[in-house]
């Protein structure tokens, strides 16, 4: 008896309870009234900073309703929350990543459009806008890095960027490869910056000091960001010296020995006497001179007569652009060697065209007129119409007597 | 008793239900049943349901479905630009593995293999531009992804032309872009036809007057002007009147004169006369001095090591006059005259603008000096008398 007056008041204490919540609940606002026919706004505006990994990991959504355009249901500011939107709707990384660099830049143009709209046009006749384009561009560049970075961490698994930082700068570990990349831009924006501060046209001597600066702060950065060997490998392939060997030593074709020991002289030399651009004293130019002269005696010595010829042949930039005309439009290699006895002759006729002084003006030019017109055939006959076309652009030597040809006394 | 008990537990029961399901809604839905928060498959179902077609192009890799399901969903032109872009072109597996290839050459063979490679890719740019370009019907879009400068740049238009003339330049800009990228080289030739059709299509949109100020702002004509004149500054009307000629200078030797990104400095001295012809002769004589290396490089030295500004003006007169000096048969007659003329030019100079500025100066602009001292070799040793 004692236990079903305890169970009596338990189920009286129990219904008063279900009572009281449910009375409760339905005078809830919180709580759902029904099932939303749409999908329900999770995360809408929020600023891109605030993004957060999980975020990422589950897909925010905006309402969308058969009624409105998909465009809604990916619709935000919220570069991460784009992201996770675009990977949810199984679009592929490239153009999942366009979109959300879209999204970055309109974020980006929104605010220099801003700034830009509060600063006064600038007339056209105001002069100091050299510097002004500096500033522009610099602020762009700073820009791209950030959008670049943010895009970076939004798609880690998107490989092409290593893959062409490797490209670029050969297999170095992944991670050293991004910081690179970015001190290689730093330390060209410093540069750039530089050159472009003084008066147009005028390179003064401190410059090249400051350049070297700049230079000297480099190699230490990358000495601390590589290991000895990843900086041997950096240097063989991407320093300028290895860079400008890459361009001009094609036709050469190196072996790998030959490569390093044209660049360590050329190295050697260019860390010397690298060109700066700016004024050299006399003495300078001397040591230049004598130094240039020491290299070559080396190379000589080191490929041998023959290859040494085949190499100072190949610095040619005449033939640099035989060479490359013939491999892209896969002309037998013969072709290359036939251009560039062409290119000789006519550079010997045409010093001889100069140095006649039985000659006036007007006729050399039309000696050189008729020399122009017979090279340009002979080079149809060896590189194909396209290829002279090509060539034409390429060949700065040809430049010379053209001009001769076309304004005497030039 | 045999019917309390399972009321009982009925109604514990009910407010556990009703205790636990409000707790749940409270404490955060589930990724089950949260829409805001769903698995990933789940939002593909969902924008299958609300929009095949999008979900069928995405599927399918297609660049021109891609497009036209992007606009039948509504994306803005920029996001359809860009995205079709990146699909049809962008990262493609033919670039991937030019990009693969050279990591993998040894730094040896680089160069060899450059000349194949660029080749490779300029023609997978080139497929990929004409898949682009089928895809929107033979016409690229404008890259209106900068909107916020464009506005900005073209402030000098009337508001309701600015998109028209910005979409031209951005059209023109891109075969330029193309033509440069497709040659490996910038063909002048090509750049005179682009921008005649460039010119031809803006003067059906802008008035006469509003293509010249399109000119003054943006041609590439008036950004190597401005850069020439740095240190003149010139006035409304000596800026327009020096720049008729510059578009003259410029059409004469078959430069492209609006094309953007194509500065040309003019070294030629013949055409500093011709500026000189519209200034008076004040501003001619500031206007040489303005292009004066000499002038120029003393403003550079001056700046540099903290001088008095009028040093700048007192080194240029040095200079005219000690090149008057040279001209005159007898500063130059002997060795010794040469000499001595040397001597007291760089004591002039060193006065003007201190010893390490007069260095300066002879190392760069002052190299009219040369003659002088080739021919007395006066450098290093000590004055004779």
């Amino acid at each position: 008896m004692a236990a079903r007056g305890v169970i009596l008041v338990l189920l009286l204490v129990s219904l008063t309870a279900n009572a009281t919540i449910g009375f409760k609940l339905l005078r809830d606002p919180r709580l759902p009234s029904g099932a939303a026919p749409t999908i329900a706004p999770a995360r809408t505006t929020a600023a891109p900073t605030t993004a957060t990994a999980s975020a990422e990991r589950t897909v925010p959504t905006s309402p969308v309703s058969a009624d409105r355009p998909a465009w809604a249901h990916f619709e935000t500011r919220d570069p991460a929350v784009l992201a996770a939107r675009m990977r949810a709707a199984g679009f592929s990384v490239p153009v999942a990543k366009a979109a959300v660099r879209t999204l970055l830049w309109d974020l980006a143009n929104e605010e220099r459009g801003r700034e830009l709209a509060a600063r006064p046009l600038e007339p056209f006749w105001v002069t100091t806008s050299g510097q002004r384009d500096s500033g522009v561009d610099r602020a762009q560049s700073r820009a791209f890095a950030a959008r670049e970075h943010e895009l970076r961490r939004l798609f880690p698994e998107d490989a092409t960027e290593i893959v062409q930082l490797q490209a670029r700068f050969g297999r170095l570990p992944p991670e050293k490869l991004v910081p690179l990349s970015l001190l290689e831009r730093d330390y060209n924006d410093m540069r750039s910056d530089l050159l472009r501060a003084g008066s147009p046209g005028l390179r003064m001597p401190w410059t090249a000091d400051q350049l070297r600066v700049i230079e000297d702060e480099r190699q230490r950065d990358l000495a601390a960001l590589l290991t000895p060997a990843e900086m041997e490998q950096y240097n063989l392939r991407a320093s300028s010296t290895a860079q400008a060997m890459h361009r001009q030593l094609a036709p050469f074709g190196p072996s790998e020995q030959e490569f390093r020991d044209i660049y360590r002289l050329r190295a050697e030399f260019d860390r010397q006497f690298g060109n700066t651009g700016g004024p050299v004293s006399r003495e300078a130019a001397e040591a230049r001179r004598r130094a240039e002269q020491a290299m070559d005696a080396n190379l000589r010595s080191v490929l041998g007569p023959e290859r040494y010829a085949d190499y100072t042949r190949s610095l040619d930039s005449g033939y640099q652009a035989a060479y490359a005309i013939t491999r892209e439009r896969g002309l037998p290699a013969s072709a290359t060697a036939a251009a560039y006895e062409m290119q000789v002759s006519t550079q010997q006729r045409a010093g001889a065209i100069r140095a006649d002084r039985s000659r006036t003006p007007q006729q050399k030019a039309a000696d050189m007129s008729a020399l122009m017109s017979e090279t340009a055939n002979a080079f149809r006959g060896i590189l194909t119409e396209d290829g002279w076309a090509d060539y034409r652009q390429r060949a700065f030597w040809l430049r010379n007597i053209e001009r001769q040809a076309t304004t005497p006394g030039s | 008793m045999k019917l309390l008990l399972p009321l009982l537990v009925l109604s514990v029961a009910a407010n556990g239900v009703l205790v636990l399901g409000p707790w749940r809604e409270r404490m955060g839905p589930s990724a089950a049943d949260n829409p805001a928060a769903r698995p990933l498959s789940a939002e593909a179902e969902i924008l299958a349901a609300v929009d095949p077609d999008l979900t069928a192009a995405i599927a399918n890799g297609d660049t021109t479905q891609l497009l036209t399901a992007l606009r039948q969903a509504g994306f803005p032109d920029r996001y359809v630009r860009a995205m079709t872009w990146a699909a049809a072109a962008g990262d493609s597996d033919e670039l991937l593995e030019v990009y693969r290839r050279q990591a993998a050459t040894p730094f040896w063979r680089l160069g060899v293999e450059q000349v194949d490679d660029q080749r490779r890719m300029r023609e997978a740019a080139r497929r990929s531009r004409e898949r682009m370009l089928a895809a929107f019907g033979g016409r690229m879009p404008a890259d209106l992804s900068t909107v916020g400068r464009v506005d900005s740049r073209y402030r000098f238009l009337p508001a309701d032309k600015i998109a028209a003339v910005a979409q031209i330049d951005s059209d023109y800009a891109a075969m330029a872009i193309e033509s440069q990228a497709e040659r490996g080289t910038l063909d002048q030739s090509v750049m005179r036809l682009l921008d005649q059709e460039r010119r031809a299509d803006l003067a059906k949109v802008l008035t006469a007057e509003e293509m010249e100020l399109h000119d003054l702002y943006l041609s590439s004509s008036a950004a190597s002007l401005r850069r020439q004149l740095a240190g003149f500054q010139p006035t409304e009307a000596e800026f327009r009147a020096m720049f008729s000629i510059r578009r003259s200078i410029d059409e004469a030797s078959g430069r492209p004169v609006g094309m953007p990104g194509m500065n040309f400095i003019s070294t030629d001295s013949r055409d500093n006369a011709k500026y000189r012809a519209v200034l008076s002769p004040e501003r001619s004589a500031e206007f040489d001095r303005s292009q004066d290396q000499g002038y120029r490089a003393a403003q550079e030295i001056v700046n540099h090591y903290n001088l008095p500004p009028a040093a700048a003006l007192e080194s240029y007169e040095l200079q005219k006059a000690y090149q008057a000096r040279m001209r005159d048969g007898s500063a130059m007659a002997t060795p010794e005259t040469r000499r001595e003329l040397a001597q007291q030019a760089r004591a002039d100079f060193t006065r003007v603008l201190s010893p390490a500025g007069a260095e300066a100066y002879f190392a760069t602009a002052g190299r009219w000096i040369i003659p002088l001292e080739t021919a007395a070799d006066l450098r290093g040793r000590a004055p004779s008398g």
